[in-house]
C-alpha cells in the first residue's frame, strides 16, 4: 500500500510547525510527501522546505483555489511517474495526531470496498470539541455534523460507518478514484468541495467512511475568518454559496426545480430571520449568496452535466446519507427556543450580573453541606423565594377579594364595556378603516386594542380572560412588576416586599379596579416594567444595554401610551427632565449625543409605535384625545379631586379606599430626602411625583379621569420610600440613641400601616363599586341575531329618564370594549339624535321613517324604560311593540323595511398604509430591543 | 489630609446639598401642586338642561255622558306668551274618536268655541269627542264638556284630557244609588292595551276581565263598575295602560236621597298616588261632604286632615287622622266640619294615596279631586248660565296669583290680583260675562278651582294648559 500525503498550504506559518512535527509523528508514515504551496508570503516555504527538503515542495499562484491545488498535486505526481494507490490530504492548519493515518490504512485494508476514508476532526487549540465526524448536507444546504455545538469529544461517536462525505482535511482518498471523479469541483474553489466530492462518489457508487479513531486537530482557519487569501473572499457568502450550488447540481434532476424555488424562498425566509434576530450582516451575506448563485445558472448547468458523466446511482441511491427531511425545521424551533430563552435571559441578565457583583461572604459552611447539591426543585424554589411566595400569597388573596366577582357573565360596569366573545373583534376594530357599527365612522380604533388583541389571542382567543385576569389579578401583577423593578434599583428584602405590595395595592385603593378603569389599571400592570428597562437608560450602563434599552423602554411605554395617552406626555416631561438635570448636575457625562440619544429614543419612537392613531387621532383630535384612557368616560364616577385626594393617593370617592391608608407612603416619601446615600434616586423620583401631579391637576382642571397620574405620583412615592427604606432597620438601631430613633420608628410605623391596612381594606371590602359580573346586555337575543345577520338591522338601544336620553345604535351584540373608541363624531349623529329626541318629544310618522332609513330595525328601552317615551312610542306609528323580555324594559320593531339610504358610505383613508409602517416599526423596535446574538460558532 | 482629598471632599458635600436643595424644591413643587389641585374647581360639566319646547300638537278627549242628557263641548286657547312661539297659526279640528275630523269654525283666532256634543255625534254610550289643536292653536289649549241631565238639576263638568297611560279614580260605586261607569277612548293610532284595577272598602276586588283589555285604535270601552264590582259602595279605580296611551274617564252618578232622580258627575282623574293630597275646590254651600280616600299599596295609612277654610286652616277634631288600610277604600263626613264656607282639604300621608271630597246639594254631586299647585297658567271653562267662584287656597305661606276673566270672544273681561293668604281659601266671582278664566300662578303655592253652582252642582280644578313640552337632552350613550 503506497501513500502519499498531500498537503496544501497558504500562509500557514502559525501552524505549520506541528502539522509537519505531526506529520513527522505518524507511527504508519506516508510514503511520500508532497506540499503543493499556493503563493504564500509568509514563512511557509522556508518551514516546509527545512522540514521536509525542497523536492516536496511544488510552488502555485496565489490564486490557486483548493481544487486547483489539488489537481496540481496529482499532475505533478504523474509527471513524475509516482502512482501512490492512496492520497492523504492534509491542510496546513490540520495537524494529524500519531496514529491518523495508521488507524485509516487500518479500516482502509478491513474495508477494501472502501474508496474515500475520513478522520475525526477536532478543535484546534482546545483538542477537546468535536468538529466533524463525517459531514453531510439538509434540505436547506446546511452542513449537517450530527454534533451538538461545542460537544466534547468522549468518544461518544467513535463508531466507524459510511457517510456522505468527510472533511478534506485528513482525507484517505484512493488516488484513481479522485481521478476518475475529476477532482474536487474547480467551481468551490474554498468551501463546501469535500461534500460535493463525497455526494459525487456517492453518485459515483463509491463508498465514503469515516474513522473516528483517526483524529485529525483543525483550526479551520478559513472557516473562522482566520485566513484571507485570494479566493477565500467573504467566508459566510462563500459557504453558502457552495451550499447553494452543491444542492442544486447534486439532487435529481426532478427535483431541481423543486429544490431552486426551497433554496430560494428559504433564503429570503432566514434572512429576514437573520434581520428579525438583529444580524443584517449575515443576511446580506445570505442574499449576495443566492443572487450569485441565481445568477450563473450556466455554472449549474454544466456542473450538473459534468457529474452525469461519473454518476451510475440514481440520487435516491444516496438518499440515506443525506440528512433527514424533517432536520431544518428542526433547527428552526432550536432557533426559536435559543431566541425565547435568550429574551427571558435578558430580563434576568441585570440580576444576574449583580448577584455576581455582590460581596459572598458564605461564613463558615459545614463540609458535608458544601457537598450537598443546591436544592432546584420547583417546590424548594418557591418556598425559599421570598417575592413567589408573596405573589402566590396575593394570588390567594385576589381571588378572596373577588369573591363577589366570580360567575357567569362577563365583567363590566363603570367605565368597563363587556369584552367581545372573541379577539377576532379587537382585530377587526383595529384592522378596519371604515366601522359600520352605529351610523358609520372612520374614526382610528384606540391603540389599545392592538396589545389586547395580541393578549387575547394568545389566550386561544378569549378576550374576556384578558379583562379578567387584567383586574382580577391586577394586584399580584402589579406587585410582582414592581418587586423586579425595585430589585433594579438594588432594593431588597423587607423594603422591597413592602414597596412591591404597597404599589400592588394602588389599583384597588385608588379605585381604579372598583370603577373598572382598564386603562389605569392596564397601565398598573405596565408602568414597573417600563420604569424597570428606563433604569438601563442610564449612561453608567454599557452601551449596548444603553440601546437595547432604549428599543425596550419605547415599546414598553407604547404599550401604555396605548391604554393612557398621557403617559407618553408625562414620559416626555421626566425624559426632558432627566436629561437637562445630568446636564446641569454632570456635563461631563451627558454632553455626548450617545449619552442622551437613547432616552431621545425611548420617548421619540412612541409616537411612531401608535402609528395610525397618534396620526389621525392624537395630532387632529384635540386635547381630548391625550385625556382620554382606554375605557368609558364614566364622568359620573370622576371626584373632583382636593388636597386630600392626591396627598393619600386616591383618585375618586367611589371605589377607593380610606384615605387615610395613603398618608403613610407619603411620609415616607418626605423622610426618604432624608438620607443621603439613596438621595440622588429619592430626588429623580420626586421629579417623576411633581410631573405626575402636575398631569393629575390638569386632568382634574378637565374633570377627567386622572387615575394614571395619581397613580403615578404614588409610585414614585414608593419608589422613593422603599429605595431609602432599604434596611431602615438596621440604620435606626445601629445609631447612638437620639431624637433620630423615635421619628425614624414613627414614619416606618406609618410606612407599614400603608399597605397593611390597605390589604385588609381590599380583601374585606372585596371588589366594591360599580364593575360587576353580568349578563353582557339585555337586549333579546332575536335582535342581535337579526342584526348580525344584516347590518341594516340595527338596534336603537335608549337608555334614560325624561331629562336625560341616551342612545346607541348597535349592529350585532351590545356594545363591547372597543367599540365606543370608534364611535361616530356628533356631528355625524345628529340627524339620529334629533330623531330620537323628536321620537321623545312629539313623536310622528315621518320621525319612524326616518330612523328606518339609519337601518333600523328595533326600538329597545332598557329597563326603567320612560314613561313618556314608552307612551310615545307606543301611539306613533310605523312601530308595533314586540318583545322586550327584561321586566322594565320595552321593545318595537319597524313596520317599515329598514335600510342604509341615510348612513354615511365608507371613506377612504390611509389607515392600511400607516397600519403597515406601524407593523413594520413595532417589529424594527422588537428586533433592537431583542437580546444580542453571539456568533453561532 | 491632601489639598486635593479637601477640596475632593469639599466637592462632594456640595453636590449633596445641591441634591437636597433639588429635593426640597421638587415637594415644595408638590404641595404647590396639591393646593392648585385644590383650588381648580373640576369645572364638571354643567349638566345640559332639557330644552323646552312649544307644544306643537295637543288631543284632547272626552266621553258622552252614557245617560240622557245635552252635552256642550267648549274649547279655548289660554292666551299664554310662549318662549319662541310656533310660526305655524294651526288648526282645530273636532270629530269622534275614530270618526271623521272636521274643522272647528273660527278656532284658529281667540275666544271659545262650542261644540254640540249631541248633534256632533248624537251623544251615546261608547261615544268620545276628540279634538285635536296643531301649530299655535295647541298653545294653552283647554277643552272642557258640560253635561246637563234631562229632566233634573244635574250638571257634570269634565276636563278633555290628553291621552296618557295611567288614570286612577277615587269615589265611584257600584250600589243602588250610586253607580259609575267608566269610559276608555283611544284616540291614539296605535292600540292600547289597559288593565283595570278596583279597590273597595273590603280590599281589591278581583273580577274577571279586568287585565289585558284591547282598546283599538280609534275606539271606545265602557266598563260598568257594577260589573267589576258588584255591591261596592266606595270604589277607587286604576286604569294603567300597558301599552299605547288613552283618555279614561268615570261617569259617576249618585241618587242624594234613596230613589231620589240621581245626580251626574265626572270624577276627576288624579295622575298618580301621592303623599300630599290637596282636595279643592270645596262648594261653599253643601249638604253633605264626604272624604274619600283609597289606599293603592300594601301598606297602612295613617292620613292627616287638614281643612284650609276661608279664616284660616284647622285640624277637624272629629276625624284629624284617617286610617286606611292596604288595598282599600275609606270615607269619613266631613259636612259637620266644613259647614259653609269656600275650603280645601288637605291629606297628608307616609304612604302614597288617591282621593276625592264629594259634596252633594239637593240632587247633584260634585267631586274636589287632587288639585295641582299653580305655576304656569291653568284655565277653566264658565259655563253659561252658571254661576261660577273661583276659590284658590294657599299653602304654608301666603300666595298671589293674577287671574284674567275672558268673554266668550275671547275679551278680558276682568281681571284679578288675588292675595291668599296662608293656609286660607279665598273665593272671587267672576263677572257673568265671562266664559273661561286663566289664572297664573305668583308667589306662595297656590291650588284651587272652580265651584260651578245653579241647574246642579259642579268643580273643575285649576290645571295648567299645554304650553310647552320638554325635549328631553338626547346623547349617544357612549360618549
Amino acid at each position: 500500500v503506497t501513500v502519499t500525503a498531500l498537503l496544501v498550504s497558504h500562509d500557514g506559518a502559525r501552524w505549520l510547525p506541528a502539522v509537519l512535527e505531526g506529520l513527522s509523528a505518524q507511527t504508519v508514515r506516508p510514503d511520500r510527501v508532497l506540499v503543493v504551496d499556493t503563493g504564500s508570503t509568509d514563512a511557509t516555504v522556508d518551514l516546509v522546505v527545512a522540514a521536509l527538503g525542497p523536492e516536496v515542495l511544488l510552488e502555485a499562484p496565489a490564486r490557486t483555489s483548493y481544487p486547483a491545488a489539488v489537481a496540481l498535486g496529482l499532475h505533478e505526481l504523474g509527471a513524475r511517474g509516482e502512482e501512490p494507490e492512496w492520497l492523504w490530504l492534509l491542510h496546513d492548519d490540520s495537524r494529524p495526531a500519531p496514529d491518523a493515518l495508521e488507524r485509516l490504512l487500518e479500516v482502509s485494508a478491513a474495508e477494501p470496498s472502501v474508496d474515500i476514508l475520513g478522520v475525526k476532526l477536532r478543535e484546534w487549540p482546545s483538542l477537546r470539541r468535536l468538529l466533524e465526524v463525517g459531514v453531510t448536507m439538509s434540505g436547506s444546504g446546511r452542513r449537517e455534523t450530527g454534533l451538538e455545538r461545542g460537544e466534547y469529544d468522549q468518544g461518544q461517536h467513535d463508531r466507524a460507518r459510511e457517510v456522505l462525505a468527510v472533511s478534506s482535511a485528513g482525507m484517505l482518498v484512493r488516488r484513481a478514484v479522485l481521478e476518475d471523479l475529476g477532482g474536487f469541483d474547480a467551481r468551490l474553489p474554498m468551501y463546501g468541495n469535500d461534500l460535493d466530492l463525497g455526494w459525487r462518489a456517492a453518485r459515483a457508487g463509491r463508498r465514503t467512511m469515516v474513522v473516528p479513531q483517526a483524529v485529525v486537530f483543525h483550526v479551520e482557519a478559513a472557516h473562522r475568518g482566520l485566513r484571507r487569501t485570494p479566493v477565500t473572499g467573504n467566508h459566510r457568502r462563500g459557504e453558502r454559496r457552495a451550499a447553494l450550488y452543491t444542492l442544486m447540481v447534486n439532487c435529481s434532476a426532478a427535483a431541481l426545480p423543486f429544490v431552486a424555488v426551497r433554496l430560494l424562498l428559504g433564503s429570503i425566509l432566514r434572512a429576514v430571520g437573520l434581520l428579525l434576530v438583529r444580524a443584517p450582516r449575515e443576511a446580506l451575506d445570505e442574499l449576495a449568496a443566492l443572487t450569485s448563485t441565481w445568477a450563473r445558472p450556466d455554472r449549474v448547468v454544466r456542473g450538473r452535466l459534468a457529474r452525469r458523466r461519473t454518476s451510475t446511482v440514481p440520487a435516491r441511491g444516496v438518499r440515506h446519507l443525506l440528512a433527514p427531511a424533517w432536520l431544518p425545521y428542526r433547527h428552526g424551533l432550536d432557533l426559536v427556543s435559543d431566541l425565547a430563552t435568550a429574551l427571558t435571559h435578558q430580563a434576568s441578565d441585570a440580576s444576574t450580573a449583580r448577584r455576581s457583583t455582590r460581596a459572598v461572604e458564605p461564613g463558615p459552611v459545614p463540609a458535608e453541606a458544601e457537598e450537598l447539591p443546591a436544592d432546584t426543585g420547583l417546590v424548594a424554589r418557591l418556598l425559599s423565594s421570598r417575592s413567589a411566595l408573596l405573589l402566590t400569597g396575593l394570588v390567594v388573596l385576589a381571588a378572596v377579594a373577588a369573591r363577589g366577582l366570580f360567575g357567569s357573565g362577563v365583567l363590566s360596569g363603570g367605565a368597563l364595556l363587556p369584552a367581545p366573545a372573541s379577539a377576532g373583534h379587537w382585530w377587526t376594530l383595529y384592522l378596519e378603516s371604515w366601522h359600520t357599527g352605529g351610523v358609520g365612522s372612520g374614526v382610528p380604533a384606540a391603540p389599545y386594542l392592538l396589545p389586547l388583541a395580541l393578549a387575547a389571542t394568545l389566550l386561544v382567543g378569549q378576550a374576556a380572560l384578558v379583562v379578567d385576569v387584567l383586574f382580577l389579578l391586577s394586584v399580584p401583577l402589579a406587585a410582582w412588576g414592581a418587586g423586579r423593578f425595585l430589585g433594579t434599583l438594588e432594593v431588597r428584602g423587607w423594603s422591597r416586599l413592602w414597596g412591591a405590595v404597597a404599589y400592588g395595592l394602588l389599583p384597588v385603593v385608588t379605585g381604579a379596579v372598583a370603577q373598572g378603569r382598564l386603562g389605569t389599571v392596564a397601565a398598573a400592570v405596565l408602568l414597573p416594567w417600563v420604569a424597570h428597562a428606563a433604569v438601563f437608560l442610564s449612561p453608567r450602563q454599557e452601551r449596548d444595554r444603553r440601546r437595547r434599552a432604549a428599543w425596550r423602554t419605547a415599546l414598553l411605554l407604547a404599550v401604555l401610551s396605548a391604554f393612557v395617552p398621557m403617559a407618553w406626555a408625562v414620559a416626555v416631561l421626566v425624559a426632558v427632565a432627566a436629561v437637562l438635570a445630568g446636564l446641569v448636575l454632570d456635563r461631563r457625562r451627558w454632553m455626548p449625543t450617545r449619552a442622551w440619544a437613547p432616552v431621545a429614543v425611548a420617548v421619540g419612537a412612541v409616537p411612531v409605535l401608535l402609528l395610525p392613531w397618534s396620526v389621525q387621532r392624537l395630532l387632529v383630535g384635540g386635547s381630548g384625545a391625550w385625556y382620554a384612557e382606554a375605557g368609558l368616560p364614566a364622568r359620573d364616577l370622576v371626584t373632583d379631586l382636593d388636597v386630600w385626594h392626591l396627598l393619600t393617593g386616591r383618585a375618586a370617592d367611589v371605589g377607593a379606599a380610606p384615605g387615610w391608608f395613603g398618608l403613610g407612603i407619603t411620609l415616607a416619601a418626605v423622610a426618604a430626602l432624608a438620607r443621603r446615600s439613596t438621595r440622588p434616586v429619592v430626588v429623580a423620583a420626586w421629579g417623576v411625583v411633581v410631573a405626575a401631579l402636575a398631569a393629575a391637576v390638569l386632568l382634574d382642571a378637565e374633570a377627567a379621569w386622572a387615575g394614571f397620574p395619581v397613580l403615578l405620583a404614588q409610585a414614585a412615592a414608593i419608589a422613593a420610600a422603599a429605595v431609602a427604606g432599604e434596611g431602615i432597620g438596621s440604620r435606626l438601631s445601629g445609631r447612638s440613641f437620639g431624637w433620630r430613633q423615635p421619628l425614624g420608628l414613627v414614619v416606618v410605623l406609618a410606612a407599614l400601616v400603608s399597605p397593611l391596612a390597605g390589604l385588609v381594606w381590599w380583601v374585606v371590602s372585596g371588589v366594591d363599586g360599580p364593575l360587576d359580573r353580568r349578563a353582557p346586555h339585555g337586549i333579546p337575543t332575536y335582535m342581535t341575531d337579526a342584526a348580525l345577520r344584516d347590518q341594516d338591522n340595527g338596534i336603537l338601544l335608549v337608555r334614560g329618564d325624561g331629562d336625560r336620553l341616551g342612545y346607541s345604535l348597535l349592529r350585532g351584540e351590545g356594545m363591547r370594549i372597543g367599540d365606543d373608541t370608534v364611535a361616530a363624531p356628533d356631528a355625524h349623529r345628529a340627524e339620529l339624535t334629533e330623531i330620537v329626541a323628536g321620537l321623545a318629544t312629539a313623536p310622528s310618522a315621518d320621525h319612524v321613517a326616518r330612523l328606518s332609513r339609519h337601518g333600523v330595525e328595533f326600538v329597545y328601552l332598557a329597563p326603567p324604560a320612560d314613561r313618556d317615551l314608552v307612551g310615545n312610542l307606543d301611539s306613533v306609528s310605523g312601530l308595533s311593540a314586540a318583545s322586550a323580555l327584561r321586566p322594565g324594559a320595552r321593545a318595537w320593531q319597524l313596520d317599515a323595511e329598514p335600510s342604509s339610504d341615510a348612513l354615511p358610505p365608507a371613506q377612504p383613508s390611509a389607515r392600511p398604509w400607516l397600519l403597515t409602517a406601524q407593523a413594520l416599526a413595532v417589529v424594527a423596535g422588537a428586533v433592537l430591543a431583542a437580546p444580542t446574538r453571539r456568533a453561532a460558532r | 489630609v491632601s489639598a486635593s482629598g479637601r477640596r475632593a471632599a469639599r466637592r462632594q458635600r456640595r453636590g449633596r446639598d445641591r441634591l437636597l436643595g433639588l429635593g426640597a424644591a421638587l415637594v415644595a413643587g408638590s404641595a404647590a401642586l396639591l393646593a392648585a389641585a385644590g383650588a381648580v374647581d373640576a369645572g364638571t360639566e354643567p349638566l345640559q338642561r332639557a330644552d323646552v319646547v312649544p307644544v306643537e300638537e295637543v288631543t284632547n278627549a272626552c266621553a258622552a255622558y252614557p245617560g240622557r242628557g245635552t252635552a256642550t263641548a267648549t274649547t279655548f286657547a289660554a292666551a299664554v306668551p310662549v318662549p319662541g312661539g310656533s310660526a305655524d297659526a294651526g288648526a282645530v279640528v273636532a270629530g269622534p274618536v275614530g270618526g271623521r275630523f272636521e274643522p272647528v269654525d273660527g278656532a284658529g283666532g281667540s275666544g271659545r268655541q262650542q261644540l254640540d256634543m249631541a248633534t256632533a255625534g248624537a251623544a251615546r254610550r261608547g261615544w268620545a269627542l276628540a279634538v285635536t289643536a296643531t301649530g299655535q292653536a295647541a298653545v294653552g289649549r283647554s277643552t272642557f264638556s258640560v253635561d246637563r241631565a234631562a229632566g233634573t238639576a244635574a250638571l257634570g263638568v269634565q276636563e278633555c284630557r290628553a291621552p296618557r297611560g295611567s288614570w286612577w279614580f277615587t269615589g265611584g260605586g257600584a250600589g243602588l244609588d250610586h253607580s259609575s261607569t267608566l269610559v276608555v277612548a283611544n284616540p291614539e293610532p296605535g292600540p292600547a292595551v289597559i288593565d283595570i284595577e278596583v279597590h273597595g272598602p273590603d280590599g281589591p276586588i278581583d273580577s274577571v276581565g279586568t287585565r289585558g283589555i284591547t282598546v283599538p285604535a280609534g275606539e271606545v270601552r265602557t266598563v260598568e263598575l257594577v260589573d267589576l264590582a258588584p255591591q261596592a259602595v266606595e270604589t277607587s279605580v286604576h286604569v294603567e295602560a300597558s301599552r299605547g296611551r288613552v283618555v279614561a274617564a268615570l261617569a259617576d252618578s249618585l241618587a242624594t236621597r234613596p230613589a231620589a232622580v240621581p245626580g251626574r258627575e265626572w270624577i276627576p282623574a288624579q295622575r298618580a298616588p301621592s303623599r300630599v293630597l290637596r282636595l279643592a275646590p270645596l262648594p261653599a254651600r253643601a249638604d253633605r261632604r264626604t272624604l274619600v280616600l283609597a289606599n293603592p299599596t300594601g301598606r297602612e295609612a295613617l292620613a292627616d286632615i287638614e281643612v284650609a277654610g276661608e279664616s284660616g286652616s284647622f285640624v277637624p277634631t272629629e276625624v284629624p287622622q284617617l286610617r286606611v288600610p292596604p288595598a282599600s277604600v275609606v270615607t269619613a263626613d266631613l259636612g259637620p266640619v266644613i259647614g259653609s264656607e269656600a275650603a280645601a282639604v288637605v291629606v297628608r300621608s307616609p304612604v302614597r294615596l288617591t282621593g276625592t271630597v264629594r259634596s252633594t246639594r239637593a240632587a247633584d254631586v260634585a267631586y274636589a279631586a287632587a288639585a295641582p299647585l299653580l305655576g304656569r297658567p291653568a284655565a277653566a271653562v264658565l259655563p253659561a248660565g252658571v254661576s261660577a267662584r273661583l276659590h284658590l287656597t294657599a299653602g304654608e305661606r301666603p300666595g298671589t296669583a293674577r287671574v284674567v276673566a275672558y268673554s266668550a270672544d275671547g275679551q278680558q273681561v276682568d281681571t284679578a290680583d288675588l292675595e291668599v293668604p296662608a293656609a286660607v281659601t279665598v273665593s272671587w266671582v267672576p263677572r257673568e260675562s265671562a266664559a273661561y278664566l286663566v289664572v297664573t300662578g305668583g308667589r306662595g303655592r297656590l291650588f284651587g278651582g272652580v265651584s260651578l253652582s245653579g241647574g246642579g252642582l259642579s268643580q273643575v280644578p285649576l290645571r295648567p294648559v299645554p304650553v310647552t313640552l320638554r325635549r328631553p337632552v338626547v346623547t349617544s350613550l357612549v360618549r
